[in-house]
């Protein structure tokens, strides 16, 4: 498990899936970290880490070379939205996060995210009321 | 002349390291993703609850714990009942496919959150871990045959996670 490197690519998605201006229209109650808060409405984008971060290359020196980890990041419809409607922005999301790369230099956070790759689709729908439906995809996603 | 006579032994042995591969790193998912649900500590909310310490006939019999410590966002899932480990089966589906398999209908809520509920993942983390495995098992079983040590090589893997 490393450390500042999750930060890093929270970052990184946060910043590139909130800088998409389709994509907050298509999403007006915003981008989030994994849950919308309590009287959010409209469709959110959530981001949701799904596990700790596996180091990929052997370290040099005192520095790690490269991470992977996955991370979910998926449309959650308000209760009458259906997949039909989810679709549109999930595939936003899946045009702005696939293959993107870029650096982030804040206060106390600098690196630099290689790589997102598609690992896989995320299709889910609540069993409750309201049946709130999830769908995008989970991403691998290498940095440093 | 360059002769190759070893070749039939090793896709022998590349095809039981394939097959021992693929079940360790289903069972070795199975087993790891119960244990990220025991293992302690757990830091989220701590619940009482109301008919601890009753028996099914609701005589009072202190029978397990009497409040429940929930995971915090982030953390796999805390062991409650057992319903969620005991849900959770690699299951052979013939060949080399294996399937893990979360039968427990919050199992995939837990996994992947919900609008308002933080994720507890459990399962990638497990999957990764497993994942990182057969990489190890992969490149030791690739060290022996290129050493020219084919018989038995298969033998070492599927050891445990």
């Amino acid at each position: 498990m490393s450390g500042v490197e999750s930060v890093v690519v929270d970052a990184f998605l946060h910043g590139l899936l909130s800088g998409g201006e389709q994509l907050v229209a298509l999403a007006p109650g915003g981008v989030w970290a994994d849950v919308a808060p309590e009287g959010t409405h409209g469709v959110v984008v959530l981001v949701v880490a799904e596990g700790g971060l596996t180091d990929t290359t052997p370290s040099i020196g005192t520095g790690r070379t490269l991470s992977q980890g996955t991370w979910t990041i998926k449309a959650v419809g308000d209760a009458e939205d259906t997949f039909l409607d989810l679709a549109q922005v999930a595939a936003r999301i899946d045009a702005l996060v696939q293959g993107a790369s870029g650096g982030v230099d804040l206060p106390g956070v600098t690196g630099h995210v290689y790589g997102c790759d598609r690992a896989g689709d995320v299709h889910m729908r609540e069993n409750g009321t309201p049946a709130y439906r999830h769908l995008g995809g989970s991403y691998r996603v290498t940095v440093r | 002349m360059i002769v190759f006579n070893h070749v039939n032994a090793a896709i022998r042995e590349i095809e039981t390291a394939t097959s021992a591969m693929t079940e360790s790193a289903a069972r070795g998912t199975e087993r790891r993703a119960v244990s990220l649900i025991r293992a302690l500590p757990k830091s989220g909310r701590v619940y009482a609850r109301p008919d601890a310490g009753r028996d099914r006939l609701g005589r009072f019999a202190r029978v397990g714990s009497v409040v429940h410590v929930a995971s915090a966002p982030g953390q796999a899932p805390a062991h409650d009942t057992g319903a969620l480990e005991r849900s959770i089966h690699a299951r052979h589906e013939g060949e080399d496919r294996w399937v893990v398999a979360v039968d427990s209908p919050i199992g995939v809520y837990l996994e992947r959150g919900t609008r308002h509920i933080a994720p507890r993942p459990y399962m990638r983390p497990a999957y990764d871990a497993a994942q990182l495995h057969s990489r190890e098992q992969l490149a030791r079983f690739a060290r022996r045959l290129d050493t020219g040590r084919i018989e038995g090589a298969a033998g070492d893997l599927g050891g445990e996670l």
